[in-house]
C-alpha cells in the first residue's frame, strides 16, 4: 500500500460509505495497519459513513492484520484469531480528560514484554510514546491544544526477534506547525530543502516551536535513542511531504503529502 | 560524597508513581510538574534543611519521557539555581545508565 493511497484516503469528503478493498494487498507492516485504522475511523466519525472492506486474498497478510489488534476496532465477519501479536490503542476523548496518559503506554509496553526478555528493554520506548502523545497534544491540533487524537501500537515479529511500535496522529504535521511554518518561511528564503529541515530538527538543531530553550525534547530524543543510547532501532518518520529513515541518513520527499505524524521503530528481542 | 554525611532516600517508582507521565500536569496524569511541585521541592528543601545529600533512585518504573526528566529536575534548577540542585542531588539510574546522566544535563542547561 502506497503513500498515495493513504494520502487520497485521507482527503476522502464524500457523504457516502466507504468500502476498503484490501484484496490484492499481498504484504503489510504493522505501521501501515495502525495507519489504515487511524484513517479509516476518522473518516467514520468526522463524516458519519458506514465503514467496511474486505482481507486480502493472501493469507499471510489477513493473518498479520488480523492478529495485530485491528479487529478490536472494526468488526469481523471471521472467528476470533489465537493469542494476538500486537495491540493498538489510542486516545479516548471520553476516558481521558488529559492527552498524554501513561497507563495507555503501559498497556502497550506490558504486551510487548509478555515474551520477549521483558520491561528493561523498553523503557525508552515507553518514554517516547509518551513524549509522541505530548506533542500531538501540544503541536498537532488544527484548532485549539489538545484537538488532535493519536493512535499506537506494538506489534510482536518473532521471524526478527523485535517489538515494533508506531505512532500516528492525524493533526497538521511538523511542517504545518504555526509556529515551525514561520521559521519555514524564512528556510524557504533561502532554499531550504525540507528533508534537510526535518533532519536538523532531530539532530536539536532547530529551536522548540515553543520558543523556552528548555523545550523541545520529544523528537530530539526519539533521534539519540537511535544513534546514541541505541535502545531503539530503524526510526522512520513520515510527517507531511517528507520521509525519513533514520537508520540509513535517508531523508527524502514524497510526490505525495501524508497529513499529520507517523513514526517507527524498532526494539530488539533481549536474551530470554 | 563524605561518607559520614547524611542522605536522604526517596524512589520514583515506590513514592509516585511507575508510569510516569508527560511534562505538564495540563498534558497528563503524574507528569514532571507534579511530581516537582508534591514531591521533588519538598524532598529537597528537607535534605537541604538538615544539610544532607537528596538520593533518587530513578528505577523501577516504565520509563520516563524526557520532558518528565526535565520538568522534575530543570525545573528544580531553574527555582533553586544549577550549583545548588547538583550539589545536594545524587541520581541514580541503573536500569537507564544515560538517564541519570541526561538528569544532570537538563540541571546544567536549565535557562
Amino acid at each position: 500500500m502506497s503513500i498515495k493511497f493513504y494520502h487520497d484516503l485521507q482527503r476522502f469528503n464524500k457523504q457516502r460509505d466507504v468500502f476498503v478493498d484490501l484484496a490484492n494487498v499481498n504484504k503489510i507492516t504493522p505501521d501501515a495497519i495502525a495507519l489504515l485504522l487511524s484513517i479509516v475511523i476518522r473518516i467514520g466519525r468526522v463524516q458519519g459513513v458506514q465503514i467496511s472492506g474486505n482481507y486480502p486474498n493472501a493469507s499471510s497478510a489477513t493473518e498479520t492484520i488480523r492478529e495485530s489488534g485491528f479487529d478490536q476496532y472494526l468488526k469481523s465477519s471471521l472467528p476470533t484469531t489465537g493469542a494476538p501479536r500486537g495491540a493498538i490503542v489510542k486516545r479516548d476523548f471520553l476516558v481521558d480528560a488529559k492527552r498524554a496518559e501513561g497507563y495507555q503506554a503501559q498497556r502497550l509496553i506490558d504486551f510487548a514484554a509478555k515474551d520477549g526478555g521483558g520491561l528493561l528493554r523498553l523503557k525508552a520506548a515507553y518514554g517516547h510514546l509518551l513524549e509522541c502523545m505530548a506533542n500531538t497534544h501540544e503541536h498537532a491540533g488544527r484548532g485549539s491544544i489538545g484537538s488532535e487524537s493519536w493512535w499506537a501500537s506494538v506489534f510482536k515479529d518473532p521471524e526478527r526477534q523485535c517489538d515494533c511500535f508506531t505512532f500516528i496522529d492525524m493533526g497538521v504535521g511538523v511542517f504545518e506547525s504555526i509556529e515551525l511554518n514561520l521559521r519555514l518561511k524564512l528556510l524557504n528564503l533561502v532554499g531550504a530543502f525540507r528533508p534537510n529541515i526535518l533532519r536538523d530538527l532531530l539532530e536539536g538543531r532547530i529551536p522548540s516551536s515553543t520558543k523556552v530553550a528548555y523545550r523541545g525534547r520529544g523528537l530530539p530524543s526519539i533521534y539519540d535513542s537511535v544513534v546514541k543510547s541505541k535502545t531503539i532501532s530503524r526510526l522512520m518518520i513520515i510527517t507531511n511531504d517528507v520521509y525519513a529513515d533514520v537508520q540509513g541518513s535517508r531523508f527524502v520527499q514524497l510526490p505525495h503529502s501524508l497529513e499529520g505524524l507517523l513514526l517507527y521503530w524498532e526494539v530488539p528481542y533481549g536474551p530470554s | 560524597m563524605d561518607p559520614a554525611e547524611e542522605t536522604i532516600s526517596h524512589s520514583i517508582a515506590q513514592d509516585f508513581t511507575r508510569t510516569p507521565g508527560p511534562r505538564f500536569r495540563s498534558e497528563g496524569k503524574f507528569s514532571g510538574e507534579e511530581f516537582r511541585q508534591e514531591f521533588l521541592e519538598k524532598w529537597f528543601a528537607e535534605a537541604r534543611q538538615q544539610g544532607a545529600k537528596l538520593f533518587i533512585d530513578l528505577d523501577g518504573g516504565y520509563g520516563y519521557a524526557p520532558s518528565f526528566i526535565e520538568e522534575a529536575f530543570g525545573g528544580l534548577a531553574r527555582i533553586h539555581g544549577s550549583d545548588a540542585v547538583l550539589k545536594t542531588l545524587l541520581l541514580k539510574s541503573d536500569e537507564e545508565p544515560y538517564l541519570a546522566e541526561r538528569a544532570r544535563e537538563y540541571i546544567r542547561r536549565c535557562r
